[in-house]
């Protein structure tokens, strides 16, 4: 009789608890993705902010953090126009890939700029390199290391 | 190569490095780190003190366990056995965790540091990645 009652009130809290489960899990996808999207204009905030504003807006991590975080929008004031312009179109392209694609490129990402350029054009031209990404993300890929648009065949 | 501690991608290095499945090039650049890095050299050297043999027991363990386990529960004060009692109220209270528990709004990874400063940091890394290697 225990053992029932206590099945039973198990039950009725889960029932919706179970409701809840899959508009929850819905919110959670569409919160990642408005966070992917709202990433760049986190940068274009901060680098609208002055020299005190960012490092008040930083104030909560540690200082060899936030050394590292100015050093990075440093580096990205101190390019030219046209660069950025590009660097921008590549976030863009790189944000529309599906979360699980983009962590993907960011793998290979970082393991193309541990190569010397011989091994990347290899790489490149790699059987693997052609089959497991899209057109779109080999474009990607080869747009960040200056590489031409492969011919199609 | 970023301090696989403040590395967002850090716990994903480590886990390759210790798998074993990490390409080449990152595992030389986690050497080369973890090399000049002590925090690092640590947490490497806890999983390494994780692989220290189990020690083999006597042949007689499993009796001499039993014989403890007897001793004790003839031992046992009369209140321990009433666990007849102790049982639903355990029960019940489990039921309110589990509630409570589901009902808990999604925490996000690192509530100290604002949501905008976490995605600036992503971002950054992201962009780093994306630049051209000679530009940044």
């Amino acid at each position: 009789m225990k053992l029932f009652f206590t099945v039973a009130m198990l039950g009725l809290l889960c029932v919706p608890a179970q409701a809840q489960l899959r508009p929850k899990a819905k919110a959670i996808l569409k919160q990642k993705q408005a966070k992917q999207q709202k990433q760049a204009d986190a940068v274009e905030r901060f680098l609208a902010m002055s020299p005190e504003d960012r490092r008040q807006a930083l104030a909560q991590l540690p200082p060899a953090h936030q050394r590292q975080i100015l050093q990075r929008l440093n580096a990205l004031e101190l390019l030219s126009p046209e660069d950025r312009q590009s660097l921008r179109g590549r976030m863009q392209a790189f944000s529309d890939l599906p979360a699980g694609h983009r962590e993907a490129v960011r793998v290979e990402l970082r393991s193309l700029r541990a190569m010397s350029n011989q091994e990347r054009r290899r790489r490149f031209d790699s059987d693997e390199f052609q089959r497991i990404y899209s057109d779109d993300e080999r474009q990607l890929l080869r747009d960040v290391f200056g590489q031409p648009r492969q011919q199609e065949e | 190569m970023t301090c696989l501690r403040e590395n967002s991608q850090g716990a994903e290095l480590l886990i390759g490095y210790l798998e074993g499945t990490l390409p080449v090039a990152e595992r030389q650049q986690v050497d080369v780190h973890v090399a000049e890095c002590a925090e690092c050299r640590g947490l490497l050297a806890v999983r390494g003190s994780l692989d220290v043999p189990v020690p083999e027991v006597s042949a007689n363990f499993d009796a001499k366990l039993y014989a403890r386990i007897a001793v004790d529960e003839a031992s046992r004060p009369w209140w321990k056995f009433s666990w007849k009692l102790v049982a639903p109220v355990a029960g019940l209270a489990a039921v309110l965790a589990v509630a409570v528990f589901v009902q808990q709004p999604v925490v996000q990874m690192d509530p100290a540091v604002p949501q905008d400063v976490q995605q600036l940091e992503q971002a950054l890394e992201d962009l780093e990645l994306l630049s051209a290697p000679e530009s940044l």
